[in-house]
């Protein structure tokens, strides 16, 4: 499976490692998806981690605007 | 506030969540106790980073005795807090000794409210309900709020607390996932305000973000206005660039004369009760 793509803005990355092998990741990085993406996992392991789907402006990325529900 | 709708069930309900936490959206059910930590890294204990009766918030709620606890579940890149928000380590412990000292401490500048805040308080309910246990003669209580709690987490709260103080940060989950480093930010948010704000008083503060009217500023007044037009909105317009903001390139830069002026227009168009 192919990792998403990723824009590096954050400088920080944290990991977390649950016990039973989630991981949950705040500020992904490319160096870290091709860390991650080396790691057996289950398909739908990259659901915490999928960029947002957005148009590109001068301040960087502006995720679609949805109305909340 | 009633310290009687703190009973040893509530109490032991509360502390359930410590062995399989499922306090906020992450639900990731860990075993704080034994030393297993969930993405907001927070053991069994509270830590109150700062604590001091302060004069800046909505006048509905000041003077307002603020606790401070460490930890959370957000990872705002613009957080204020910083590190403190971030590092459940950092801190006192709050106990219930410590939490009364402080209380009569700040009795003197006669605080109308007592405010948890964070990080986020959420994530420390079980701590904060066994501290006010003991403390019968409080102030009102506010919860400051992401509001990304769970709703078993808010029914602990529920003839507790007296007015929530819920941060509506996003206007879609794309800017919660980039910024705010959650998932459905936007479907959890708006679930929770309808929760709460059947319950008990609500303020709603959204703080401004530069560069975000359209993605994030318009949708929450829109949606605020279908859904609950009545709510107190206070819209703050403070920003300026801490954390890691500078790294985000719309982020690094206080807000601009014609982003208030815009918001406070639209916020007005749309008829929401801003309060101050
Ligand atoms: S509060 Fe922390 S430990 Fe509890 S569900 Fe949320 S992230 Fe997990």
């Amino acid at each position: 499976m192919k990792p998403p793509k990723t824009r590096d803005e954050g400088p920080v990355s944290e990991i977390t490692i649950l016990p039973d092998g989630r991981v949950y990741v705040f500020g992904l990085t490319r160096p870290l998806v091709e860390v991650l993406a080396a790691l057996p996992r289950q398909e739908s392991g990259w659901r915490e981690m999928e960029p947002p789907a957005g148009r590109e402006h001068p301040g960087g990325v502006v995720p679609r605007a949805e109305p909340p529900p | 506030m009633t310290v009687a709708a703190i009973t040893a069930d509530r109490l032991a309900a509360a502390d359930a969540h410590y062995r399989g936490c499922r306090l906020c959206e992450h639900r990731c059910g860990v075993d704080r106790t034994a030393g297993e930590r969930g993405p907001c890294k927070a053991g069994p204990v509270a830590r109150v980073f700062r604590q001091r009766v302060e004069y800046g918030d909505e006048r509905l709620i000041a003077p307002s005795h603020l606790f401070y606890l460490s930890g959370c579940d957000l990872r705002c890149v613009f957080c204020i807090n910083e590190l403190n928000a971030f590092d459940p380590r950092r801190g006192d412990e709050l106990t219930p000794e410590l939490f009364r000292a402080a209380v009569e401490a700040g009795r003197p500048l006669q605080p109308r409210t007592l405010q948890w805040v964070g990080g986020e308080p959420t994530i420390h309910l079980p701590a904060v309900l066994a501290a006010m246990a003991g403390c019968p003669d409080l102030p009102r209580v506010v919860w400051k709020t992401d509001l990304h709690g769970t709703p078993e987490a808010y029914d602990l709260l529920d003839g507790v607390v007296d007015l929530y103080l819920a941060d509506f940060k996003f206007g879609n989950n794309g800017c919660g996932r980039r910024i705010g480093g959650v998932e459905r930010y936007t479907d959890i948010l708006s679930r929770n305000l309808r929760l709460v704000a059947g319950r008990t008083d609500l303020i709603i503060r959204h703080l401004l973000l530069p560069g975000h009217t359209e993605c994030c500023y318009r949708p929450i007044v829109t949606w605020l206005a279908g859904h609950l037009p009545t709510v107190k909105f206070s819209l703050r317009e403070g920003y300026l660039p801490h954390w890691q903001a500078n790294h985000y390139q719309e982020l690094g830069r206080p807000l601009s004369r014609r982003e208030i002026e815009s918001a406070r227009r639209i916020a007005a168009d749309a008829g929401l009760h801003l309060v101050s």
